[in-house]
């Protein structure tokens, strides 16, 4: 879709026409899908907190400063709620969460493992796109939250860090460690 | 930002564009066809209740303006004939009910033993207050 019929979507986004929010959801479930997948592991989480993305976007609309970066003020939402998912796990004793460090595993588990995508759920299932998910997969949650926050959604590292409630400064020194643990399993998957 | 997280972004960004992409993922439409059926519901809850807020205010400005306006309305000066009229009713009332008052007593309580009062007088001072309180009737 072309800027300026984005444009004109989002206005009508903003007086909360039915179709146009509508619209929205067929244009963007597939990325919104695709952050919560990588982010939770869990097909049936990422499904309940993409609807919940799109509730939020319709009730918030009215926030939203339109700059051209709709995209990525979806996309926060949407991390946002993976985020809170994770600590409401957290709180309630159930293990997976975003905010645990150390490697993934866990038979069974497969919010710490990180998904997989099935052949007929990718729509682009390259085969280096392939290598790569499958390395994501084997990362730390906090690692693969930092990468496919910049890698996939394509926030500013400025925005990660607000999003994660950290430094700047942290931010990038944690991506850097992930990239470079990134290119170790990739390796080793290529071999 | 000081240029060694610069250089530190620009390092991490370097190796980032050399990964391949990670393409989107497509949930079942039935799980797109649900998020989309849900917040059509929201959008127009949304807009209905936006609506009724704002008759809601429309409504409780035309209702103070109303009040506002009753009550000034109350506050104007009456004409003189109201006045008169109504002061009319009032003292005619007054006379029947002094009137009636009177022939009560007298029927009820009669003359005192021993004394000796003037009927004819009691008599004439009941007539007058009737009558005056007929006088007032005519003028209303």
């Amino acid at each position: 879709m072309d800027r300026s019929a984005l444009d004109e979507l989002l206005e009508r986004a903003r007086r909360r026409e039915p179709d146009a929010l509508g619209r929205l959801v067929d244009l963007y479930a597939a990325r919104v899908y695709g952050l919560l997948l990588r982010l939770t592991g869990d097909r049936d989480a990422a499904e309940d907190l993409m609807q919940e993305t799109f509730l939020r976007v319709c009730r918030m609309i009215d926030e939203y400063q339109h700059d051209g970066r709709f995209e990525s003020w979806l996309m926060r939402i949407a991390a946002n709620l993976a985020r809170d998912r994770a600590r409401q796990r957290r709180r309630h004793g159930v293990t997976g969460s975003l905010d645990e460090a150390g490697p993934s595993g866990g038979e069974g588990d497969s919010s710490l493992a990180g998904p997989t995508p099935r052949p007929d759920e990718a729509v682009a299932a390259a085969e280096a796109g392939a290598r790569l998910e499958a390395a994501l997969a084997e990362l730390s949650a906090p690692e693969r939250e930092i990468l496919v926050l910049r890698h996939y959604a394509d926030l500013t590292f400025r925005e990660i860090a607000e999003l994660l409630g950290v430094p700047l400064g942290t931010a990038l020194a944690r991506a850097h460690r992930a990239l470079g643990r990134l290119r170790e399993l990739m390796r080793v998957v290529n071999e | 930002m000081d240029a060694r997280l610069h250089n530190l972004e620009r390092e991490i960004e370097r190796a980032r564009v050399a990964l391949p992409p990670l393409g989107a993922i497509a949930p079942a439409p039935a799980v797109v066809a649900r998020a989309r059926a849900a917040v059509v519901a929201e959008a127009r809850r949304l807009r209905t209740r936006g609506r009724w807020l704002h008759a809601l205010r429309t409504l409780g400005g035309v209702a103070a303006a109303a009040v506002l306006a009753v009550g000034v309305w109350g506050l104007r000066p009456r004409e003189a004939a109201e006045t008169d009229a109504l002061a009319l009713v009032h003292d005619w009332t007054w006379a029947l009910e002094a009137s009636g008052a009177q022939m009560r007593d007298t029927l009820l309580d009669g003359w005192a033993r021993g004394e000796r009062p003037d009927a004819a007088a009691e008599v004439d001072e009941l007539f007058r207050t009737l009558e005056l309180s007929l006088e007032l009737f005519e003028h209303l």
